[in-house]
């Protein structure tokens, strides 16, 4: 699979972290496995180019189709939240790093704005009539929704926020062919 | 994003294809927009070629729902799949549209007075 994943990597123009080298990524490297990680600015343009990575992972570990959706809508609403509300038109980057561990897909995104606990935030009224409808909020209810597992962390001066799927994905590990 | 018409009697069947997010949700934005400066306020939205909403495409169809109310229009949804469906479901949207199996069956809801 690393074979696949480099040339990828080669063709998006991204960094690719194998095994984890010291200092070159903040996620635990030996429970990701082999990652793919990728460094954008936090802007449209960036998330954009973050979701093409994933979007590639996510084709990699051949997850399922459901899986896959899950995996893209929680990281468009983790990755806009940064952008529209982390950083609000200041400079800073965001890292996206995109592991397998076994069976889980793993999410870690790491980013440069204010400290901002995306689980705190209140949920949404999804009962209220059309008129009265608000959308604060509905992105982050949708990650819980859609991730088995959210934890945030604020740490060298960056937000860390890991996200895992358990999906249906074949674990090469297991070394089992039927 | 690639997004097509197709006009049905007085409805207007729009079919967006890929996923709707935060890069794809402007384009569609835009693209309702414009239909409804043109007057079509009886609008039919096929997801059968989306592969996932997120909710910045919430929004964009919280906002046609508000715009069509305005213009007494009517809107309806077509072709659903499970992602599209779960995440309607999660916020809450399946109450505010009506939601039929398929684009034929929405455009018939859309066009009765």
């Amino acid at each position: 699979m690393a074979y696949f994943v480099q040339q990828h990597t080669r063709d998006i123009g991204v960094r690719l972290a194998l095994g984890g080298e010291p200092g070159a990524i903040d996620a635990p490297s030996t429970t990701l496995g082999h990652p793919l990680t990728v460094i954008v600015p936090g802007t449209l343009d960036g998330l954009a180019e973050a979701m093409r990575v994933a979007q590639v992972f996510c084709d990699e570990v051949d997850a399922p189709g459901l899986a896959q959706a899950n995996v893209m809508t929680a990281l468009d609403e983790v990755l806009a939240n940064i952008v529209h509300h982390g950083l609000r038109g200041a400079a800073g980057t965001i890292e996206l790093t995109m592991g397998q561990n076994g069976r889980q897909v793993v999410a870690h995104v790491a980013d440069t704005a204010v400290p901002f606990d995306p689980l705190l935030m209140p949920l949404p009224d999804t009962s209220l009539p059309l008129e009265q409808r608000k959308l604060g909020g509905l992105g982050i209810a949708l990650v819980r929704a859609l991730t088995d597992e959210v934890s945030y962390e604020r740490r060298d001066g960056r937000n860390h926020l890991t996200l895992t799927w358990r999906v249906g994905i074949d674990d090469p590990k297991d070394g089992h062919a039927d | 994003m690639q997004i097509s018409n197709t006009k049905q009697g007085v409805v207007v069947i729009v079919a967006p294809v890929g996923r709707i997010d935060s890069t794809t949700s402007p384009a569609l934005e835009a693209h309702l927009q414009s239909l409804a400066r043109a007057g079509e306020h009886r609008v039919v939205i096929d997801f059968s070629g989306v592969d996932y909403i997120s909710s910045a495409g919430l929004r964009v169809m919280l906002t046609l729902a508000k715009r069509t109310k305005e213009a007494r229009g009517k809107v309806a949804l077509a072709g659903l799949g499970d992602s599209v469906r779960q995440v309607f479901e999660l916020a809450g949207f399946l109450p505010l549209f009506s939601v039929e199996a398929t684009a034929e069956m929405a455009a018939a809801k859309v066009s009765a007075a």
